[in-house]
């Protein structure tokens, strides 16, 4: 099929068992991933309205909620849909699956369903709460709030995700090197080279019958980078596991940082290179023209593969305890930016194949669109983060969460929903129930969205720390920005699961009245202007959301300036002791770790001071030497002023 | 706010909106007449790329020769007349000795933590971060650096450390000379 542009729609699979293979694997990752999503996505909203103070959860219990979002959100969902996606793909551009393909794309499936829900149990019903980063040695450091045997299940259920990951990656490279790469090689790497786009720069040493479609190339660097990027981290979860029942056994935390980002930086583009896959079937058969796109495509990819699992340290660019540490976070700068370059030129590619073409704006149109946008603009503030002078002040503050919640939901994210849109009809054999929907949820998605993850920048920017159950009273007006913006988001996407459920009922009835206006005159609700209008309306709509949260919040606010560490009074000279030692509480932090009501403190690591109730001499003995977890006090303080504690301290229990 | 915040506000609010300005023009092609569309010569464009390959090569390599002056590793060793502050992170307390120095010398913080990943942080009094870096147990570093204003300092840990990492705080106290 050719067009006046010259685009040739890619060869799909033709047997019909395959495809039908194909769209029950596809439709069935879709499927839970899309669960998944939700779960998260109500875990992010508990967080957010935490945060903002409605309804405040345990300490602990948000963290385990933060941990589970984080795994369920990007490996549970935005991973597991591409990777489900990606069998699609695969099937679009005349590649089967194969019976060994397909026995390994089930078993990843129910790898990753098992893992996932081992994540979800150890979190929220365990209270694993060790971020999604599990930093060690922090699983087996507790404070008390969960076991080494939960962090043993935790690290079981990690692993699986990570063995779903990898027997993916051994999937895709058995169906990328099978029959439908269509090359007359026998050898094997030569086959993978060849499905990479080696082909492109050395047609003879890397032949095939037809060129190998640009989809195939993403998937290909992916599948090898997330082989070589997750077995070390099975390594450190497999002594973490042991380590669960034999504490004898440890690791250095700064190597086993270095794992973790290993793995944690290419798994994020485990979620970003199979969307361009997407991005690079759909975009130039929405505008019915060839990905514009020259032998360079081919050199960006090659330098992908390997600055992919070469950049893992721009995550520990602030560990620099020694100059290997420090030359390691140097270097890694320069392969970062390297490793930009391949974004940027595919976002060339994709933005010019749609530059002046006869791109019809549709749901899952509009959605790839969108999709491009964030990926620009993210991609520019992950710029921001990749360059050391930069990092030094974003770096584990609220900025980081912007970033990735505006690259995986708002790029990520919206391309999954984009290719269920567009692949509807062809997945489930029936026209999506209605466009204008989808459209409405496309955009209010990417608004709220993006509005989101913009406030988080901000706040980022102000110096606003991440993963704090409990943010400083500075933010608070902030906070309540969020609040709005993320019940329109969540609200939103309920648009996608009624017009889904239409859809899969059979009901086509917005589709059939299209068609029998078609020809009638309509007055014309798609022009450009109107869209345009529509656009800044909800622009504003959103904006004055956010606006009208800020400034309750703002009212709510005292006038008392606000900071991490409260401001302390300067006692009077005649202060009684008891006095001193409720300030000296405060300022020493004994409330992180102590209940004590008379200082309304709620720390639950140690024990509550109420319940125990110690009389002075007690309190004095155990904070001069410490106890058990409790550091010892005695050469911080006075003598004076550890007996100023204890006298505030035992003042309840000696009246 | 921090300077480097102040930076990044303006570089990324600078290159947001060039980006959105070429989004939009691309995005506004697209209701354009059909014919076009038929005249756009793709070739052309993907010729192109290999100029937007370069820009793109010169425009992150004269971010990484712009920055690289300030990467924070080059000027943590020891020296002549510094102040020396110990530091170490523990669930969830700081031990900061001594916890009270001069303005206007140079202070060397030597960092580790004694249980699980903290970052060390320090914020002014009107909660602007001035610096962080990381606390690893059994690792030791350094960073140097020179309060010029007398007064309070927050220390605030940036590294997540378990259930009170929010309440991981202290204070440092900056004299006048």
């Amino acid at each position: 099929m050719s067009t006046v542009a010259g685009y040739v729609e890619p060869e799909r699979v033709t047997d019909s068992e395959e495809r039908t293979l194909a769209r029950s694997l596809t439709i069935r990752y879709i499927v839970a991933s899309t669960v998944i999503f939700f779960v998260s996505g109500l875990l992010g909203a508990l967080m957010r309205q935490s945060q903002s103070d409605i309804y405040r959860l345990d300490d602990n219990f948000y963290y385990a909620v933060m941990t589970a979002h984080g795994l369920g959100a990007f490996v549970g969902w935005a991973a597991f849909a591409v990777m489900g996606l990606s069998w699609w793909v695969l099937s679009e551009v005349g590649f089967p699956l194969g019976r060994l393909g397909a026995a390994l794309a089930r078993l990843a499936y129910w790898l990753m369903i098992v893992g996932v829900g081992g994540v979800v149990v150890t979190t929220l019903f365990f209270g694993f709460a060790g971020s999604w980063v599990f930093l060690y040695p922090l699983p087996f450091e507790s404070a008390g709030q969960w076991g080494d045997g939960v962090t043993g299940a935790f690290s079981a259920s990690v692993l699986l995700v990570g063995l779903s990951i990898v027997v993916w990656c051994v999937a895709i490279l058995v169906v990328v090197a099978g029959p439908g790469l269509r090359s007359p090689s026998t050898s094997r790497v030569n086959r993978v080279l060849t499905a990479m786009g080696f082909g492109i720069l050395w047609p003879k040493r890397f032949p095939s019958e037809r060129p190998v479609p640009y989809s195939v190339i993403p998937l290909t660097v992916i599948a090898i980078d997330m082989i070589i990027a997750t077995l070390p981290l099975a390594l450190l979860l497999i002594v973490m596991i042991i380590q669960s029942f034999a504490p004898g056994i440890s690791v250095d935390p700064l190597l086993a940082k270095n794992v973790l980002w290993w793995f944690g930086h290419p798994v994020v583009y485990l979620l970003l290179f199979p969307a361009v896959a997407i991005y690079y079937l759909l975009v130039p058969r929405i505008a019915k023209r060839p990905l514009v796109a020259g032998n360079i495509i081919a050199v960006g990819w090659t330098i992908a593969v390997i600055a992919n699992v070469t950049v893992w340290a721009h995550h520990m660019y602030l560990d620099y305890p020694n100059g290997i540490q420090a030359a390691i976070n140097t270097t890694m700068e320069p392969i970062t930016f390297a490793l930009t370059i391949v974004s940027a030129l595919s976002l060339y590619s994709l933005l010019f194949t749609i530059y002046r073409s006869r791109w019809v704006w549709t749901a899952g149109s509009t959605a790839l669109f969108l999709g491009l946008v964030s990926w620009l603009l993210s991609g520019l503030s992950g710029v921001i983060n990749a360059t050391i002078a930069f990092d030094n002040f974003v770096h584990n503050t609220l900025w980081i969460v912007g970033h990735f919640h505006h690259m995986a939901l708002m790029n990520i994210g919206i391309v999954i929903f984009g290719a269920i849109y567009a692949f509807t009809p062809s997945l489930l054999g029936r026209p999506l129930y209605s466009d204008r929907l989808g459209l409405w949820h496309v955009w209010m998605t990417f608004l709220a969205g993006t509005a989101v993850s913009v406030v988080w920048l901000i706040q980022g920017l102000d110096g606003a720390p991440r993963r704090f159950a409990v943010l400083p009273e500075q933010y608070d007006a902030t906070n309540a920005a969020l609040i709005p913006l993320v019940a329109v988001l969540g609200l939103t996407q309920l648009l996608f699961v009624w017009n889904m459920y239409k859809t899969l009922r059979g009901h086509t009835s917005a589709a059939t009245t299209r068609d029998i206006l078609a020809g009638v005159p309509r007055p014309r609700l798609t022009s450009p202007s109107l869209q345009g209008f529509a656009m800044v309306a909800t622009l504003l709509a959103v904006t004055g959301l956010a606006l009208a949260g800020w400034a309750i919040g703002r009212a709510g606010a005292d006038d008392v300036p606000d900071a991490y560490v409260p401001a302390v009074a300067e006692l009077p000279s005649d202060a009684t002791p008891t006095e001193v030692g409720g300030q000296l509480f405060i300022t020493e932090g004994c409330g992180a770790c102590h209940a004590f009501s008379p200082a309304g403190t709620t720390g639950n690591v140690g024990p509550s001071l109420d319940t125990i109730a110690p009389d002075a001499e007690r309190v004095a003995e155990v904070v001069t030497t410490g106890l058990n977890a409790m550091p010892a006090f005695g050469n911080r303080l006075s003598e004076q002023e550890i007996a100023a504690i204890a006298a505030y301290v035992s003042e309840p229990a000696e009246p | 706010m921090n300077p480097t915040a102040f930076a990044i506000t303006i570089l990324y609010a600078v290159v947001c909106v060039v980006a959105i300005v070429i989004l939009l023009v691309i995005w506004h092609s697209t209701h354009a007449d059909d014919s076009l569309s038929d005249q756009v010569d793709t070739k052309r464009l993907a010729h192109g790329e290999k100029s937007w390959f370069a820009i793109a090569v010169a425009a992150l390599g004269a971010l990484l020769l712009a920055t690289l002056p300030f990467i924070p590793y080059g000027d943590t060793a020891a020296a002549e007349g510094q102040q020396r502050v110990a530091v170490d992170g523990a669930q969830f307390l700081w031990t900061i000795e001594p916890d009270t120095i001069t303005a206007g010398t140079p202070t060397r913080f030597t960092v580790t933590a004694s249980d699980v990943n903290h970052a060390f942080a320090v914020y002014n009094d009107d909660n602007v971060m001035l610096f962080q870096i990381q606390a690893i147990p059994g690792h030791a570093s350094n960073i140097v650096h020179t309060f010029d204003e007398p007064g309070r300092y927050q220390v605030v840990c940036l590294e997540f450390c378990g259930v009170k990492h929010h309440e991981m705080l202290s204070t440092i106290m900056v004299e006048p000379t």
